[in-house]
């Protein structure tokens, strides 16, 4: 995308904490069933690419390993993310990369919700609805210009 | 008076249309009176005037300008003149308002108050607001007199507009058809031309038309009519008396338009209307005929005679064999008057008669029964009982004027051709009359039946032919003043009758060539020596005997060739047609020659082709013209027998010299036509040799090549001919195929441009645009590999020698079928989808073993090529999508990586 003016000029950088887990006996254990948990699904999402930095979202705490909530028996998946401002004209595209992202690694069992924190998005309803409605999601991705840009910003996450 | 009411009623009136005189009577009685002004007319009508519906505005309008018309000058203020003047002028604009508006405008114009400024305004507002072509014709010609009152009554005005005016008018006029304006029109003309200076617009008013596309000729306007006219049986009734009244007028085009029209409404109307006219319309064309004023008109005439007769004498519904002569015909009205015509002590005007009598019978086959029954008793009978030398000649005069033009594709031309010819014969047979009256009957009618008739008697009695006809007909091809198409005709018998009798070939081409050497107008001479040419190539396709050969090629031939030499001698030029059909003979002779004889032919042109060009220092010109006569028996005798070689030797290297040579000297030869013939000697000859098919292959690429780089259609066959070996799945398709390369492709020095061949602009994109469909198609078409692998070699090694912008064109028909050439490995394809057994859960296949196939799977795309892969991605995806849910996590990252990588595979 052609950013001549970025939205966000010069966000806060966090440091990132490892999150490598151990493989354990029961990782092999073919007997034993792992199901999905929070980790792994954050996992998933937290090298996605920023679109205006080079930066992750796990970086710029736009993803949190505490915003995920996986309830793999009902087979949903909630994700919460949080713009770097409130007026964050990114947040659509941020939550697209994070549906598509999901949308290509889990199950297909699974029901994904993205949606933006409470109070940190100035039309957050608007930002909500519009991840959420799975014939805009549908839509957007049918636009070869956008979806290049998400597969740009989930290039880093595979 | 309740003015609202009135003009309420008086809108509803124009409505309806009814007559409103009284409510306008009513209207302009209160008005001049006093009782009401016209200010207060216009408020009442100021929701019509004012309202948004056009009918409305119009009927409003209408009132306004009604009222206008018919009020006294002194009843309109010279205030009221000025608001309405603009009023009106405004309204122009307001198209459905237009035919009214003006109406009043002209009300308005005759006004005392009226003012110069007044009329430019309209005038202006006229030629900027309204397109007058677009009205019907009472307000173009309203507008038209607008004009002219103004330009009468206000000529300053039209001054102050000057060009305007001249350009307005123009635009106004352009394009009017109808007569009433154009009265209006041209009398204004002349007025504005005294009043303004129209030099700038000379040429807008004087529109030439002669580049027009659309312009109407009378021819075109008179069909048009005619369509009309003729156009449903209903119209019979009337158009039919003023059409026969019309044929008895003075002007030679009415009549011949009043006849065509009638022949065309023949065949629509119902024969009823005709019949009570007949008589007048016979004794008319009767008159044309004999008059014989105006050939046009005769022909008219006969062609009407022969469209009505053709429908209004038809066979009786129920057929009584003695009812024809019992019965009038419609017919009587002619056979009757021919009947004393043939009867009368002299016979004046037989070709009239004659005439007349072949268009009646001419219509149908029932007619022509008809007339023969009738009158060729008449003559037969006295033909045999007169014995006075005019009237003899005379009947049989009529008789070649009923005889000839029955046109063979009627469907009773042969029943009409059986009973003339029988008829014929008959006054032919010995003893009824003389040789030499036969030879009379027969020879001023060289025309097809005659011709046939002819021929028929020369296969019966050819010795009357050859002895009384034959000189008759030499002899009028060499008169003074004979016309071309006569001359044209007496070779068509002499040959239709040489073909024939074969026993007349020598005698007639003799006697021709004769005639040419000594007294024929140069003029005729192609058309004879072509006639030799025909009547030669017939006697040789029939297998004649050789001495019949050897005697037309030594003592007809040879002196022929000694005068064009001797022309040439006398410096005069041959023309080129006539050595050409020369040469022609020349070689159809040679190659039905035996050896000696040839020998003798070729060491006699090869002399005197050292005599006339080579030695004489500095041919003449005259000599040059002589010259295709060499080239065509080196054609005959050279070319075909270098073919015959190279099919018949098995030295690669002769052979591959023959072909080059050949293909020069096609590809070098300038004349198509020569070219033509060159290919079809070189084809026949090597087909006839009876030699291996693989040289054959390689000759006809090499005459494509020749061919096709001088852009000759001919070249075309040769492609197709490989073709056909392609797809009959020959031995040599291979060779075929691979062949398409000697076609296009480079070659060291046979028809190369360094060696100045024949190399037409753009002949690759036409190769290309004509050949790729019939690649594709074929290709399609075939059903076995072999076959559509040979098609694929010919389509590389077309693709190979075209220039890219070539290729561009029709890309996206080679690159598919270029692609189905390419096949993937299977074995790669399949080895991937051993890999999906590995996902599937089961003892065997542990974690470890689920993801060891999985991390091989994410391998695959970064080695392989999409093309190799493609077949089997979709397979791939969708397992990987199932494993996404595997039980195990590991695997599921794994399976996570891996479809993201066969998801992302070959998309960029």
């Amino acid at each position: 995308m052609n950013i001549t003016q970025k939205i966000n000029d010069a966000p806060l950088v966090y440091e990132v904490e490892s999150l490598e887990r151990r493989i354990q006996a029961t990782d092999l254990d073919d007997s034993h069933a792992d199901p999905i948990d929070r980790d792994e699904v954050y996992e998933l999402i937290r090298n996605i690419n920023d679109p205006e930095h080079p930066l992750t979202l796990e970086q710029l705490h736009v993803t949190n390993r505490e915003h995920v909530f996986v309830a793999d028996s009902a087979s949903h998946v909630l994700v919460e993310f949080t713009p770097t401002i409130p007026h964050c004209s990114m947040a659509t595209l941020i939550g697209l990369c994070i549906r598509v992202r999901l949308l290509r690694s889990l199950p297909e069992r699974f029901k994904v919700d993205i949606r933006v924190r409470s109070g940190t998005h100035q039309s957050e309803a608007q930002v909500n609805k519009q991840l959420n409605d799975k014939e805009r999601v549908a839509a957007a991705l049918e636009n070869t210009y956008l979806l290049d840009v998400v597969n740009q910003c989930l290039a880093t996450a595979a | 008076m309740d003015l609202q009411r009135v003009v309420d009623a008086y809108v509803i009136g124009i409505g309806e249309s009814q007559d409103n005189t009284e409510l306008l009577n009513k209207l302009v009685t209160h008005i001049s009176a006093g009782d009401t002004s016209l200010l207060e007319l216009v408020q009442a009508l100021g929701d019509h005037l004012a309202s948004d519906e056009a009918t409305r505005r119009s009927r409003g309008t209408h009132i306004l300008s009604d009222v206008l018309g018919e009020l006294p000058a002194a009843a309109v203020p010279a205030r009221a003149t000025t608001m309405l003047t603009q009023f009106f002028c405004a309204r122009l604009g307001d198209a459905t308002c237009v035919p009214q508006t003006l109406r009043a405008l002209m009300a308005l114009l005759r006004l005392p108050a009226f003012t110069s400024q007044y009329a430019i305004d309209v005038v202006s507002a006229l030629f900027k607001e309204v397109h007058v072509q677009s009205f019907q014709q009472s307000t173009r010609s309203t507008a038209y007199s607008l004009l002219q009152t103004v330009v009468d009554g206000y000529p300053k005005a039209v001054q102050s507009i000057g060009d305007d005016f001249v350009l307005g008018f123009a635009q106004a006029l352009d394009g009017e058809k109808d007569p009433r304006s154009l009265m209006v029109a041209f009398e204004l003309v002349p007025r504005i031309i005294e009043l303004v200076d129209i030099e700038k617009y000379a040429e807008d008013l004087f529109d030439n038309r002669d580049g027009d596309p659309s312009a109407i000729s009378p021819e075109a306007l008179k069909r048009a009519l005619r369509a009309c006219i003729a156009g449903s049986p209903y119209f019979g009734e009337l158009a039919v008396k003023p059409l026969v009244s019309k044929t008895t007028a003075t002007s030679v085009s009415a009549k011949i338009d009043a006849y065509e029209t009638l022949a065309a409404g023949a065949r629509v109307y119902e024969p009823s209307v005709f019949l009570p006219r007949m008589e007048a319309l016979v004794d008319q064309i009767r008159e044309e005929v004999f008059m014989a004023a105006d050939e046009d008109v005769v022909r008219a005439a006969l062609g009407t005679l022969e469209a009505v007769y053709a429908v209004i004498s038809v066979p009786p519904a129920s057929a009584k064999p003695c009812a024809m002569e019992e019965d009038a015909t419609p017919l009587d009205y002619i056979l009757k008057e021919a009947s004393i015509q043939l009867t009368a002590d002299e016979i004046k005007n037989p070709e009239e008669v004659g005439r007349i009598l072949r268009a009646a019978a001419k219509s149908s086959s029932y007619n022509c029964a008809i007339v023969t029954d009738a009158i060729l008793p008449v003559i037969a009978e006295r033909l045999s009982s007169t014995e006075v030398l005019t009237v003899r000649r005379q009947l049989i005069d009529v008789l070649n004027h009923v005889l000839p033009p029955v046109p063979l594709d009627k469907e009773y031309s042969v029943l009409h051709m059986v009973r003339l010819k029988g008829i014929t014969l008959l006054v032919l047979l010995p003893g009824l009359l003389t040789d030499n009256e036969a030879a009379v009957a027969l020879t001023p009618n060289v025309n097809k039946e005659a011709t046939h008739l002819l021929v028929q008697l020369s296969l019966a009695r050819h010795e009357l032919v050859s002895k009384v006809v034959l000189p008759k007909l030499i002899e009028a091809l060499t008169a003074d003043t004979v016309a071309a198409s006569k001359v044209a005709r007496l070779l068509d018998v002499l040959g239709a009758v040489a073909v024939a009798s074969r026993s007349l070939v020598a005698t007639i081409v003799t006697s021709i060539c004769e005639v040419l050497i000594t007294g024929l107008q140069p003029a005729f001479r192609v058309a004879a020596m072509t006639t030799v040419r025909k009547i030669i190539d017939a006697t040789l396709a029939a297998k004649s005997d050789p001495e019949l050969v050897t005697h037309l090629a030594a003592s007809v031939m040879q002196p022929v060739a000694q005068w064009m030499l001797q022309l040439v001698g006398q410096q005069e030029s041959v023309p080129l047609p006539l050595v050409v059909e020369f040469a022609k003979c020349e070689v159809a002779l040679f190659s039905n020659l035996d050896a000696a004889a040839q020998e003798k032919t070729g060491e006699y042109w090869f002399d005197t082709y050292r005599s006339v060009i080579v030695d004489a220092s500095n041919a003449q010109a005259e000599a040059k013209s002589l010259l295709p006569l060499w080239r065509f028996l080196i054609v005959a005798a050279f070319l075909g027998d270098l073919s015959h070689a190279a099919l018949a030797t098995e030295n690669a290297i002769q052979r591959d010299a023959c072909f080059e040579i050949i293909s020069s000297v096609v590809n070098k030869t300038k004349d198509a036509k020569v070219r033509a013939q060159l290919v079809q000697t070189v084809l026949d000859k090597a087909v006839s040799a009876d030699s291996p098919a693989d040289p054959l292959v390689l000759l006809h690429q090499w005459i494509a090549r020749a061919l096709v780089t001088c852009n000759d259609r001919l070249g075309y066959d040769s492609v197709r001919w490989l073709f056909g070996l392609i797809d009959a799945k020959s031995e040599l398709s291979t060779q075929a195929a691979e062949g398409f390369s000697v076609i296009l492709g480079d070659h060291d020095w046979s028809v190369t441009k360094p060696t100045h061949g024949v190399f037409r602009l753009l002949f690759k994109q036409r190769f290309y645009a004509t050949v790729l469909p019939e690649i594709t198609a074929r290709f399609n078409a075939a059903t076995d590999d072999v076959t559509k692998a040979a098609f694929l070699v010919v389509l590389t090694n077309v693709i190979r020698h075209m220039p890219k912008s070539v290729l561009m064109n029709g890309i996206e028909t080679v690159v598919p079928l270029l692609l189905s050439a390419v096949r993937p490995d299977p074995r790669r394809a399949e080895l991937c989808l051993w890999m999906l057994d590995a996902l599937q859960k089961s003892e065997a296949n542990t974690v470890d073993v689920r993801r060891a196939a999985l991390e091989t799977l994410a391998l695959v795309p970064e080695k392989y090529d999409i093309g190799v892969l493609h077949s089997v991605r979709h397979t791939i995806l969708k397992v990987l999508t199932k494993t996404r849910d595997d039980h195990k996590r590991l695997v599921r990252l794994d399976a996570v990586r891996g479809y993201n990588k066969w998801l992302n595979f070959g998309d960029v």
